[in-house]
């Protein structure tokens, strides 16, 4: 169910005091939002937060508080450090902050912290070909969640002719490799990549 | 979803459309947020519960902008995970008089589902069209 589309979006936006305000509002309440559900999800109290960053109560009151936030980037990442999450100040694209904005989801604003993200487990490639230890035809060996729903997976073959000559296929591209013996794991990252 | 007037017509969409470009891209922002996340983070200071009986299940988005305060009436239903706007409103002294007429809207959606529409700023007319 989506509040926008891209093209009515588009539209608003060539005036100018609703881009401004469309950029000014994102900023406002996605800080707020993600800063109390951050503190939320480690179930911290505002004080608590305060004490552990070494600021006010009120200080943390009017950063998750939209209408008052108006955070430093130092604070910021005083609190990115705290909850172990990255932060992102940059100048950007309209086009960037809509694409953003319409593919908004519940990780956008609860954000996992390091141990938590999955971004970096999925993309774990296979260390050796020892690590590789699925004999059967057609087997997953190795998955990687695609952003914007999806998969993709690498699966082994077994060639016909020879029982121990074997190949790995990426069904989503058809691309196939020869045995992963030959194939060293930085190109099987190359090629997941591409 | 959204719920029409008991007399027809779609008095939240002429409500966001009269609203002003900040007001709005507040709304629209905070719309956003609580679409996407759990109901344990419907919090204050963007979302709060109301209380009282005759409030049950109902809660109120707020949103600034242009100077102003807003508040927008809604209910937890009809299905699971839908939340059904009611009124929208300038925020003054009281807002009782407001509250209890988004009840009213509300005893209305619930005996009038199909009725409801799902909410987007997609068909809202901008302000000049008006």
């Amino acid at each position: 169910m989506y509040l926008h589309s891209k093209q009515s979006l588009y539209e608003r936006l060539s005036d100018r005091k609703f881009r401004d305000a469309f950029v000014s509002s994102r900023i406002a309440q996605t800080i707020a939002t993600q800063a109390r559900v951050l503190r939320q999800r480690n179930e911290m109290s505002q004080n608590g937060l305060a004490r552990a960053l070494g600021t006010s109560q009120n200080a943390i009151y009017r950063l998750e508080n939209p209408r008052y936030g108006r955070p430093t980037i130092s604070t910021l990442k005083k609190l990115a450090s705290f909850f172990d999450v990255g932060l992102i100040v940059r100048f950007a694209p309209l086009s960037e902050i809509v694409d953003w904005v319409i593919g908004l989801s519940e990780r956008s604003l609860n954000v996992p912290d390091f141990t938590h993200d999955t971004g970096f487990v999925a993309r774990k490639a296979p260390q050796s070909t020892t690590d590789i230890n699925v004999p059967i035809e057609g087997s997953i060996i190795y998955q990687q969640n695609i952003a914007q729903g999806g998969s993709r997976a690498l699966t082994l073959v077994h060639d016909a002719a020879s029982s121990s000559r074997r190949s790995v296929v990426d069904q989503a591209s058809g691309t196939q490799w020869a045995s992963p013996a030959l194939q060293p794991p930085e190109r099987v990252m190359m090629a997941e990549g591409s | 979803m959204a719920c029409p007037a008991p007399g027809g017509g779609r008095p939240l969409d002429r409500f966001v459309a009269e609203l002003g470009p900040e007001a709005e891209n507040d709304f629209s922002a905070v719309l956003e947020h609580l679409q996407v996340l759990e109901r344990k983070y419907w919090n204050r200071p963007q979302f709060d519960i109301l209380h009282g009986k005759k409030y049950k299940d109902m809660g109120e988005i707020r949103f600034d902008g242009d100077d102003k305060t807003y508040r927008v009436f809604g209910y937890f239903g009809p299905k699971r995970l839908q939340f059904t706007l009611l009124l929208g409103c300038e925020k003054k002294r009281s807002l009782k008089d407001q509250m209890d007429d988004s009840a009213k809207r509300k005893k209305f959606a619930e005996g009038n589902e199909r009725l409801l529409y799902v909410f987007t700023f997609k068909t809202i007319p901008v302000r000049e069209a008006l």
